[in-house]
């Protein structure tokens, strides 16, 4: 929708999108198909911040259910909240500018040299967990960048 | 990943093979893939070229997304070994965060979030397949006080948030979520990956089965884990 529609019961707000359902696979036909019909429209809480996802047709598929999903750990965890917390504990260490001559440089500057900083603190870091661990290189928990020759 | 290469010399035996001659793919390009599929090899057969590899290590400020939604892109164990580390970070830089009252509360409920993130990493670690109730409800207590901890301190819930609790609650039936559910060839993404890297868009698909056939016919075979 790209603007608010009220009409009776129907109350749709600015955001809100059509999606395709058994009575309307495609969404195009909403415009040409003749009433009454039922719409599927999707919305958000909060549209400014958060993203509307479409439903997954795969739910349609007779016999298949919730229970069918494979979660796994890595995408679920390492990949999801995991990601989230670090990145965003990072930029909360680089925006407070407590890092060593943030203070004095403008706001991207001071990100880059807040930056280097804390990678130095994750040098030192991995080689201690070296010394400590043998095995640590073969564990892949190390940040890396493929380099090609 | 553990890779091993058995009755394989490396060198010009390799090089003037017949997937490299010069019938096959000619000019300056099938140098750089010759020496990039080489280096593949190599960084999975020797040690020294691994932890070469792992020793060029990077972390930018592109990687951990945009400050109003920052995610960190990293691989699934680089993720893994990052978190331990930042709780250590805020720890360095907790007495310059605590002069603001504002920051050294949120330090606080980030570190407080890093260390139940590390006790469920822990309860999963420490636990054989079928986990006892009273460990399922550690999983359960530990992941939910970092949730709560972290949106508290201002981060950002996802619909992965929401999922990880169907994982916990599927522990009791399927048992410890460390031992399933991820693909057992997840890692040979990242070998596909690296492959595709070398391969030029003209006979990109092509270049990338022929790269991959070489390694299997050489006889490099990889330990799932």
């Amino acid at each position: 929708m790209t603007e608010d529609f009220s009409e009776g019961a129907i109350q749709l707000i600015r955001g809100d999108r059509l999606e395709p359902s058994i009575e309307i696979p495609d969404v195009a036909d909403f415009d040409h198909k003749d009433p009454p019909f039922k719409a599927t429209f999707w919305n958000t809480s909060d549209p400014q911040s958060l993203r509307l996802l479409h439903e997954s047709p795969l739910m349609w598929i007779n016999g298949v259910t919730f229970m069918m999903w494979c979660i796994d750990l890595l995408h679920t965890w390492h990949l999801g909240p995991l990601g989230a917390y670090i990145g965003f504990v990072i930029w909360f260490i680089l925006s407070s500018k407590v890092c060593a001559g943030c203070a004095f440089v403008d706001t991207e500057d001071g990100y880059k040299i807040g930056m280097v900083e804390i990678r130095s603190h994750l040098w030192r870091y991995y080689k201690e967990k070296r010394k400590g661990s043998k095995d640590f290189k073969k564990r892949g928990s190390a940040v890396q960048t493929c380099i090609t020759p | 990943m553990h890779n091993t290469v058995k009755n394989l010399e490396f060198g010009n035996a390799f090089l003037i093979c017949l997937f490299w001659g010069p019938g096959v793919v000619g000019g300056t390009s099938t140098n750089r893939s010759m020496c990039s599929l080489l280096f593949i090899l190599k960084s999975r057969i020797r040690p020294q070229y691994i932890s070469l590899h792992k020793q060029v290590w990077n972390l930018t400020l592109s990687m951990l997304g945009k400050k109003s939604r920052p995610f960190l892109s990293a691989k699934a164990a680089e993720t893994h070994g990052l978190l331990e580390f930042v709780v250590i970070l805020l720890d360095i830089y907790m007495d310059k965060l605590s002069k603001n009252p504002d920051t050294y509360i949120v330090a606080q409920l980030l570190k407080e979030a890093g260390l139940e993130a590390l006790a469920f990493d822990s309860v999963l670690a420490d636990n054989p397949r079928v986990m006892p109730r009273s460990e399922q409800q550690n999983l359960f207590t530990h992941y939910t006080r970092f949730l709560v901890l972290f949106e508290r301190a201002g981060g950002n819930l996802t619909p992965k948030c929401h999922l990880m609790y169907h994982l916990i609650q599927r522990v009791d039936h399927s048992g410890n979520a460390r031992f399933h559910m991820t693909y057992k060839d997840e890692s040979l993404n990242g070998v596909i990956a690296r492959i595709a890297k070398s391969c030029h868009r003209r006979h990109w698909e092509w270049n990338v089965h022929r790269k991959y056939n070489i390694m299997l016919t050489c006889g490099v075979t990889f330990d799932m884990h």
